[in-house]
């Protein structure tokens, strides 16, 4: 063995550790060339993971579906509603801020995907885990820990009916 | 008939110690690059995903090219005895603690 754990010479190790030698520093030694190798590896590992985002990308390209929320007058002013746009799985909040003026958007926060509360008395979307809010006009990060505005929800007026028609997401 | 250049022991663990600075900072790139490219691609915005494939595929390249040379490198030695001593003698990795 190149070097005892405890720094004492053979004579004075314990019998266990003579009848069963592990070489921890000779076994625990990554030479530089072996972490060359290794950074080497990683970095492949990051072309796969950008080559997956790419297949991801040329997935997402599916037409959005045209979908009945609810009736204007079904909604208050202050009011919101909770629906899900465009799959099951993507909840999502329609607000009445006016008379006239609706808003819709994706619950999903863009810190941590925790689910956003709308207090349009306050004109913002809060996001009770860590404190991020979003205008509630806009969707874009107004304080906290979010970076990317909430993905909005196209929205069509009909004869009194509001449709979902599709979904804008944004970098910026 | 002009002789293979030899390099030194000391030598080849210099240009492996700036092969490996080298790599990192490459990797630092493709770590950039890669959140970069998941931030882009939540925001919706497609456009940059292939290009930033492409650009990392050729840093990985680049890296791999590095690997080769370090495995050519390892098979110049300073002279005919240090070979034999090379093939016969078990690395003394300590002195490199």
């Amino acid at each position: 063995m190149s070097r005892f754990p405890d720094g004492k010479p053979a004579r004075e190790q314990p019998q266990w550790r003579q009848d069963f030698p592990i070489d921890w520093p000779q076994d625990q030694y990554v030479s530089r060339r072996d972490l060359l190798k290794f950074c080497v590896m990683i970095s492949a590992g990051f072309v796969v993971g950008q080559g997956w985002i790419g297949w991801l990308a040329s997935r997402a390209t599916e037409e959005p579906p045209r979908k009945h929320l609810a009736k204007i007058d079904d909604i208050e002013i202050g009011d919101s509603l909770l629906f899900s746009y465009p799959k099951e799985s993507d909840r999502c909040l329609l607000v009445r801020l006016d008379e006239d003026e609706f808003v819709a958007f994706n619950q999903k926060c863009t810190h941590l995907t925790c689910a956003v509360v709308p207090e349009p008395e306050k004109d913002r979307f809060n996001c009770p885990c860590h404190n991020g809010f979003f205008d509630i006009r806009t969707g874009r990060p107004t304080a906290g820990p979010p970076r990317r505005p909430l993905p909005q929800i196209v929205l069509e007026i009909t004869d009194g009916d509001i449709f979902a028609v599709g979904v804008d997401l944004r970098a910026s | 008939m002009s002789k293979r250049p030899t390099i030194t022991q000391k030598q080849r663990l210099t240009i492996v110690n700036g092969m490996l600075g080298f790599v990192v900072l490459i990797l630092i790139l493709q770590l950039w690059l890669f959140t970069s490219t998941m931030e882009s691609y939540l925001g919706g915005d497609y456009v940059i995903i292939w290009p930033a494939v492409f650009v990392s595929l050729a840093c990985v390249l680049l890296n791999l090219g590095l690997l080769v040379y370090l495995g050519r490198l390892d098979h110049t030695y300073d002279t005919a005895e240090d070979a034999r001593y090379a093939r016969r003698t078990p690395v003394d990795h300590s002195q490199y603690i």
